[in-house]
This record gives structure tokens, sequence and C-alpha cells, in this order.
């Protein structure tokens, strides 16, 4: 085994080091875990020889000790379940409200002539640059943060299930016609089950951006949240609490992005690859 | 007693697009099939035989002229009148099962009843044991079994069927032919089915109608007395299929004026 450490560069992956083992790691994981020990190792290094300032750029050590720290003072899961919690309350707006409208659009031509300029115009806007105006409306409480979600989720969701709907294959349509089906019935059986894998990938794309605008949302108006612990560690200079922050970021997207990728795998099944 | 299908000097033009001419597609057609008639529609590609039968589908709606399935004008499509497309339009998120009891839910059979009807379909069709698959999982003639199985497990009074077996091999198409004679000799119904297959036409038909192109201008009308089953190379067979053949040719020659000025 101690022929088989520390090799990364060498083109050997981490994968049968992990196999001697006796674990499976994916190569995906080991491909983190790489770049997690190298910086480590780096930091290790710069203890040595003081070679770039260590309070800037904390090492993976001290980004868990400043986890660990939140967790203790309780501060961790206040944040992070107010952040989470934003992300859903404004998803679980954003996709019905994204697959009815698209739907409309797609099906009646008084919704298309009606809704489709609105959206076409309001949907270039930045979410963020919005935001202030959300906050004279709305004030700075949750329903803020809330709109602010669903609006920059809506776009995302809408567009991709139109486009589908519009590509539902024509033939399916009339077979179905043919089957005697009303158009209830057309709709369910046909539209959306057509549709569904097109809405599960913009979900998944829409709560990538989520992730992205909530931490904008909080450094403007928040008291708590992933966004406002940033903010707030930057006035004490607590780099390594930042970063702890922006890693629980990432690990959220990331764990929700596999997490709706395993979703979508098992629901599609019948997909042609 | 009246014809089952009754089309009656039909025109279907399309709309040309930015304003060109409009595109005629069928213009005057009038023909009359009785009931559990076996009817092929044969012609040259473009002649409008596949828009004729989307006609009496109900998919598309006649410019002028009427059409009258059961002494009832076609307005829109319907369960009474099946089809079956070439590309098998299966509905792929749905097993096999799941596709042949569909049309049996629409219809509001009982849950026993659709699994009844669907095994009987399935079996007729020999997809009994694939009924747990996704059409992707199947090959083409399985998938046009799927459909067919599909189709006529609704009972309808009519089946449409266009180019069925024109996306497959030769052996799986003479194969799936004598499937659906043998199931449509056991329960006859009223059969439209649109081919560019001489071979096809006498192969099923009692009836094969040979459209021009000359705006789908009905060039033949040939009565296939045949008894069935047909020896694809017997003497009968290839004098009936030189008969159409020399139809086809006429159509074929028919001037192309399917554009209007």
């Amino acid at each position: 085994m101690a022929s088989h450490t520390d090799i990364p560069g060498t083109g050997r992956p981490l994968v049968p080091l992990a196999r001697l083992r006796g674990l499976r790691i994916p190569p995906k994981a080991a491909t983190l875990i790489a770049v997690i020990a190298a910086w480590q190792a780096l930091a290790i290094l710069n203890g040595h020889w003081q070679f770039y300032n260590a309070t800037l750029v904390p090492s993976p050590g001290g980004i868990v000790a400043a986890t660990i720290e939140l967790w203790r003072e309780g501060t961790l899961w206040t944040h992070l379940s107010a952040s989470c919690l934003r992300v859903l309350r404004g998803m679980a707006l954003a996709v019905p409200m994204a697959v009815i409208m698209a739907y409309l659009v797609a099906t009646l031509k008084w919704a298309e002539i009606v809704f489709d300029p609105i959206i076409e115009f309001i949907r270039p806007v930045p979410s963020l640059a919005l935001l202030p105006i959300f906050i004279v409306w709305f004030g700075i409480g949750e329903l803020t943060k809330t709109i602010f979600i669903t609006y920059s989720a809506f776009f995302i969701i809408f567009v991709a299930t139109l486009e589908a709907i519009r590509d539902v294959d024509p033939v399916l349509r009339r077979a179905a016609g043919s089957m005697g089906m009303s158009s209830r019935q057309m709709a369910y059986h046909v539209t959306f089950k057509s549709v569904l894998p097109q809405i599960m990938v913009s979900i998944r794309l829409a709560l990538a951006t989520s992730w992205f605008v909530i931490v904008g949302a909080e450094f403007l108006a928040a008291n708590e949240g992933l966004g406002y612990l940033i903010n707030f560690s930057r006035v004490w200079f607590k780099i390594d609490t930042m970063m702890a922050a922006a890693a629980m970021i990432g690990l959220l997207g990331l764990a929700s992005n596999y997490l709706l990728l395993a979703l979508e795998r098992r629901l599609f099944a019948w997909r042609e690859r | 007693m009246t014809a089952q299908i009754c089309i009656e000097d039909v025109t279907k033009a399309f709309p040309g697009r930015n304003g060109s001419a409009a595109f005629t597609a069928l213009s005057g057609i009038s023909l009359d099939i009785p009931a559990n008639e076996f009817v092929c529609l044969l012609g040259p590609s473009g002649c409008g035989k596949s828009t004729l039968l989307g006609l009496v589908a109900g998919h598309e709606k006649a410019t002028s002229g009427g059409i009258a399935v059961g002494g009832r004008p076609v307005n829109g499509p319907a369960a009474e009148r099946g089809m079956v497309f070439q590309q098998y339009a299966l509905f792929p998120w749905y097993t096999v099962e799941q596709n042949v009891r569909l049309g049996l839910k629409v219809k509001g059979l009982s849950r026993a009843e659709q699994a009844g009807q669907a095994e009987r379909m399935l079996r007729a069709v020999n997809l009994w044991e694939h009924r747990g698959k996704f059409p992707r999982e199947l090959s083409g003639g399985m998938k046009q079994r799927a459909a067919i199985a599909r189709t006529l497990a609704i009972d309808p009074d009519v089946l449409l069927m266009d180019e069925p077996f024109g996306a497959l091999d030769e052996q799986t198409r003479n194969r799936l032919q004598d499937e659906l004679l043998s199931i449509w000799q056991r329960s006859r119904r009223t059969v439209v089915f649109v081919t560019h297959s001489v071979q096809e036409a006498v192969t099923l038909a009692d009836r094969v109608v040979v459209m021009g192109r000359d705006k789908g201008r009905i060039v033949a009308d040939l009565r296939i007395a045949l008894d069935r089953p047909r020896d694809r190379m017997g003497a009968e067979f290839v004098e009936a299929e030189r008969e159409v053949s020399a139809a086809l040719e006429r159509a074929e020659a028919s001037v192309p004026a399917g554009r209007a000025a």
C-alpha cells in the first residue's frame, strides 16, 4: 500500500488504492479528494516556508475547523437551513407556475399573445438587478427572498418546458386522438409524459441558479443564511468562515444536482440513450 | 345499404408559405368502401394517399367535400377509426402492455376488462412475453405488432393503416402481412391500407385503388379476387401483380400537376 500513496500527477488514479482498502470510491469523487489533498499538502509546506499569507488563503483543514466551530456555536444549522428553505420555497412556487404557464402559452393562442411578449421582455433582466426593487416593494423579509428565487428559477423552467411542449412528436398526438383521448387525457398521457424529462433537467439547472443567486440576496437583505454568513465574516476578517460557507453552498449544489440526476435515471428508464 | 366509408368530392389544399400559391394535394376525390372490405390505396409517393387517409382519420380537415364513416360525418379523430402509423407511434414512456391498455382505459373499460382484452391482443400478436418492455427495447417488427395490438384492442369499426410495414425488412413485412390477414379473417372489419408496394397490395387487398400524381386522381380501381392465403409465387398472384403494376405505371405517367396556378 505504501508504494501507492500520494502519487497524484503520476497518471495513476487513486482508485486502485481505494480498492486495496476494500472501499469503492467513484473516480469523480477521487478527483475532488485529490484536489483537496493537494491543497492541504500545499498548506502544510507553506507552514514551513511561508510563501503566502495563510490568513488570506486558509487550508482545507482550517475550513473544516471553522465549520466545526460554527456547528459548535449552533449557527451552522441556522444559516444552512435558512438558505435551503429559501431555495426550496422559491422552487416550490416556480416549478408549477412555469410549467402551467408554458402549457398555456403552448396551447392557447390568446395566452401566447398576452404572456409571451411580457415574459420575453422581463426574461433578459438579471434577477439581481431587480433585487433592490423587490426589497423596496416587499421589504427585507422572507417574502422578498422567496419571490426573488421564484423569479430567478421561473424563466429557466418556463423556456425549457415551452420548447419541450412544442417539440412533442405530432404523430403521438395523432395516435392519441385516434385512440379516442380527450384533450385532457392527451395533456397528461402525451404532453406531460413527453416533456417530463426536460422539466427535470430544467429544475436541475434552475436549482443551480438558485444557489447562485440566494447568496446575493442574503448579502443585501438577511439576518441569517450562508450569504449573510459570508458577508458578516468579511467584516470580522474571518476568511476561513467565509470559505466554509462558500464550500457549504458548493456541497449543497453538488448534492442536489446528483440527487436529481439519480432521480432522473430512475424515472426515465424508458428513454433511448 | 350505404357504404361504410363515403368519400365524396374531397379536395385538400395546404396553404402556401409566405403568400406562395396553395398546394393542392387532392382534388375532387370520390370513393365508397363497403363494410368489411380490405382496400389498399396504392400510388407513387406524393400522390396524396396518406393525406386521404389522414382526412378519413380526422387528423386533417378537407378543404371541400365530405367524408362520412358509418353514416356519420368525420369531424376530428375518434376511437371508431383506429390508426396504425409507419412510425409505430407507441408511447415510449409506457410499456407494451401499458400502451395497449391505455386505449381501453380511455374507452372506459374496467381494470379487469382492460387486463383481459390486453392479454388476448398481446397473445394474438405474440408479444405477451414482451409485455413489460419499453418500445425502445423492441425491434421494428415487434413495435409495429404492439401498435397493431393497441389499435385492434379498442375494436374500431374501421382500421386505417398508413404504410405500416414500410420501414421493415422484407421477411418481417411478409410475416406481419400474414399475421394481419389472419387477425382480420378472424374478426372482419373495414381496412384502408396505404402502401406503395404492388406485392403488398396484392397480398392483402380485396380491392386496390390506384391513385395518380395528378392531385390524387383515381387511376384504377381493381378487384383482387384471389383466395386467401395467397401464394406470393403463384401464377394468378403474379398475373394480378402485373395488372396492378400496369395501372401504377399509368399513375406514375399521369401529369404531375399538383401545384395549383
